[in-house]
């Protein structure tokens, strides 16, 4: 069963069930009742209860899509315009949710068109179809249909209903979550302090109240231990431990050092601007500082440890934590000097869990919420979002890359990124999502409306690039302790410390 | 209000349809005192919670809804899509309880049925519906198998017997308690037929012919008068 929290989890291959008509020659309403109570979305069973007086069998689509939890709006009927778009949503929110029965009732009332569709959902999502026909007997028509694919007819409704598990919700077709909540307030968040690295929680701890400074403090260690934490599991030196022997020390003496008339000391408490010029640098690393040069996935790293960040304050200080992380492991980390108004991840948009529920049940189609979480989780506009394509977004969508800079998504939406690509392949057409979104990616402005999230189109990202992007990284010297050795807070030593 | 058998009968059958959330058809040929005995009883019952709703003969399912939609006083314009519709109904009708009176039930079409089943069905909706209609309405709500599922009550209206005309009449009005009990069998006879709304018709033109042949009571000429006047008519 896939949660929003997990990766993807490849689903083992499996044979499709025997498709189950279940006879219900009194048209009970006991029958119905046990239908629609045994809908558990979370347990991978649901029900359809279809709009009545329709034939056409793209509302069959959007009522199953209702039923997956999608709110019924106007904007997604609007972006699921023709039966094969509908249905290759609803089958793609199938996957993705582990749906493996779907029960269907008034299933005698059903013409030939969405028999069809509902036989190619069932060879693309291998579900177990549960058709509840309110007769006594099958027609002609539908037996001619079966007559080549396995099923099995029954009058025992217990057998095909089972009770719901304790505990299941039992929002139905029409969602009962009403319209989300608008941007919700984060808890009560550090104020944003504005100092570098070096002086940031002196700064805070003067300036903010002690709750304040408690939660930017709790911040700080959470961007200084996910900063241990992953360059510890990574091969954090590009030079071996014999040539870090060799390297030659940062100068700091005035007029020696690579940064001019500055010292290591200047640029670490923010008396410089300069850049450190590197020599050597097609003989390898002669001396620190040397760049860091895997910057894909220093990249990937920024975006993710500001995911979920309720504020950019919250971000801020996870950064500042992330460089007191990086200088202990010998790297300078540099942001832009201007981190408290950058754009970016965790600047622009706070893209918490909530957020990313809004858009799991308010959207349908599998383009535009993809197209929404890349615009909030990057900041920028729809124009460049709209270039994605949909094939290129990997079956772990675990990270995208936009023309911007590399992006992590959060465990907790990589379910609505992987839909497109999913979606791309049961449903071919267009593969950018400008197909659905529009060239400037104008369809996101009510799309994020609909979710209750104020967002406009712009791009909010300052100077032209997000700020983990414009985020250097050098080498300065050796890793002073292993990552589990942090210190509480009060303690004066590093446990584990080098000599 | 006149207060009869099938009135009080009436109110007892809604009292348990309410209390159960459940259907109800209350049938019989027009001019009997359905619709004002179901009125009658809602008022009392549940004044606040009873939506009526008439449609034209032969509704579509798009009448239904928008009747529906301006009963339960929606707001903005109706939806296009009926998906976007009926959820639109099913959450406003899951607000709170209400009773869903549909009058000239027998007009409907087995898909319009297939709309209020699909509203009684679903498991957030709190609602009870009765259907009211003529003589035919009973046999047209019987042949759906999903009503006759799901209607807890059948209430027929019959017309007033002779014994029931005797006792209604004369608290009915003033004129038929000054009259002779076999005046007012007469007149059953020859125009009332145990038909509220016939015996209106007949109270109206008896006031006139006392009135126009000086009269206080209604006797044989004032009668001859009315049922002159009503053109040997049966009851609707």
């Amino acid at each position: 069963m896939l949660t929003s929290d997990d990766h993807v989890v490849p689903t083992p291959a499996r044979t499709t069930p025997p498709i189950t008509i279940l006879l219900d020659p009194d048209d009970a309403w006991q029958i119905t009742a046990d239908a629609l109570a045994a809908h558990a979305p979370a347990h991978g069973r649901i029900t359809v209860h279809p709009t009545p007086g329709i034939t056409d069998d793209r509302v069959l689509a959007h009522d199953l899509l209702a039923a997956l939890g999608k709110q019924a709006t106007h904007l997604n009927v609007q972006h699921l315009t023709t039966s094969g778009a509908a249905w290759a949503a609803a089958a793609t929110w199938m996957i993705l949710g582990n749906t493996t029965t779907l029960i269907l009732l008034r299933a005698h009332l059903m013409g030939a068109q969405r028999w069809k569709r509902l036989l190619w959902l069932r060879e693309e999502t291998g579900v177990h179809l549960v058709l509840i026909h309110h007769t006594g007997t099958v027609a002609h028509t539908t037996r001619a249909r079966l007559a080549d694919i396995e099923h099995r007819i029954t009058r025992d409704h217990h057998e095909c209903l089972p009770p719901p598990p304790p505990g299941t919700e039992q929002s139905h077709d029409h969602n009962h979550d009403r319209a989300p909540a608008h941007d919700e307030a984060a808890a009560p968040s550090p104020a944003m302090v504005d100092a570098p690295f070096p002086r940031y929680r002196a700064e805070a701890y003067r300036r903010l109240t002690a709750a304040e400074f408690a939660q930017a403090d709790a911040e700080y260690r959470r961007g200084l231990q996910a900063a241990c934490a992953w360059l510890t599991s990574r091969a954090t030196c590009e030079t071996s431990p014999a040539q870090q022997d060799a390297l030659l020390p940062i100068q700091t003496e005035r007029g020696f050092s690579v940064w001019g008339e500055a010292t290591l000391v200047d640029h670490v408490l923010g008396r410089t601007r300069l850049q450190p010029s590197v020599d050597g640098a097609d003989d390898g690393p002669q001396r620190y500082p040397y760049p860091w040069s895997d910057t894909i996935q220093l990249e990937v790293f920024l975006s993710e440890l500001v995911l979920g960040a309720p504020t950019r304050a919250h971000s801020v200080a996870r950064v500042r934590g992330a460089q007191a992380g990086f200088l202990l492991h010998g790297l300078l980390l540099q942001p832009p000097d201007d981190l408290v108004a950058a754009g970016g991840p965790g600047m622009s948009y706070p893209f918490t869990r909530d957020v990313a529920d809004r858009i799991r049940s308010q959207l349908a189609h599998p383009y535009v919420t993809a197209a929404l979480v890349i615009a909030l989780l990057s900041g920028t506009g729809g124009q460049h979002v709209s270039e994605v394509d949909a094939r290129k977004l990997d079956a772990s969508a675990s990270q995208f890359t936009l023309a911007s800079g590399h992006y992590a998504i959060p465990g907790y939406c990589r379910d609505l990124v992987r839909a497109a690509g999913l979606y791309c392949r049961l449903a071919p057409g267009s593969r950018r999502l400008r197909a659905v979104i529009g060239e400037h990616g104008a369809a996101l402005v009510p799309a994020a409306a609909t979710c209750g999230i104020e967002w406009d189109n712009s791009s909010l990202l300052v100077n032209g690039g997000p700020w983990h992007v414009w985020t250097g990284c050098w080498r300065v010297g050796e890793p002073l302790h292993e990552w589990h050795d942090i210190p509480p807070r009060g303690t004066r030593h590093c446990p584990g410390q080098r000599p | 209000m006149v207060v009869t058998e099938a009135l009080q009968r009436t109110q007892d059958n809604l009292a348990i349809v309410i209390d159960e959330r459940a259907m109800a058809c209350v049938h019989g040929d027009s001019g009997l005192g359905k619709t004002l005995s179901v009125n009658a009883s809602l008022r009392e019952l549940a004044p606040a919670e009873t939506v009526r709703v008439q449609f034209r003969s032969h509704p579509y399912l798009r009448d239904i809804r928008g009747v529906l939609f301006d009963a339960l006083e929606l707001p903005g314009p109706k939806p296009i899509h009926p998906l976007e519709f009926d959820t639109l109904l099913k959450d406003k009708l899951s607000e709170r309880f209400r009773v869903l009176v549909c009058d000239e039930a027998q007009w409907m079409s087995t898909e319009c049925f297939e709309l209020w089943r699909h509203l009684w069905d679903d498991p957030h909706t709190d609602i009870a519906i009765i259907f009211v209609g003529g003589a035919n309405c009973y046999k047209v709500l019987q042949r759906e198998a999903m009503l006759s599922s799901r209607v807890l009550l059948w209430q027929k209206f019959e017309p007033l017997t002779p014994a029931e005309v005797m006792a209604v009449m004369p608290v009915y009005h003033p004129i038929w308690a000054e009259a002779d009990l076999e005046i007012i069998l007469l007149a059953n006879r020859r125009a009332g037929h145990g038909n509220f709304r016939a015996w209106a018709r007949v109270t109206v033109l008896a006031v006139r012919a006392l009135k126009h042949l000086k009269r206080t009571t209604v006797d044989e000429e004032v009668l001859a008068w009315v049922c002159d006047r009503l053109g040997g008519q049966e009851p609707a």
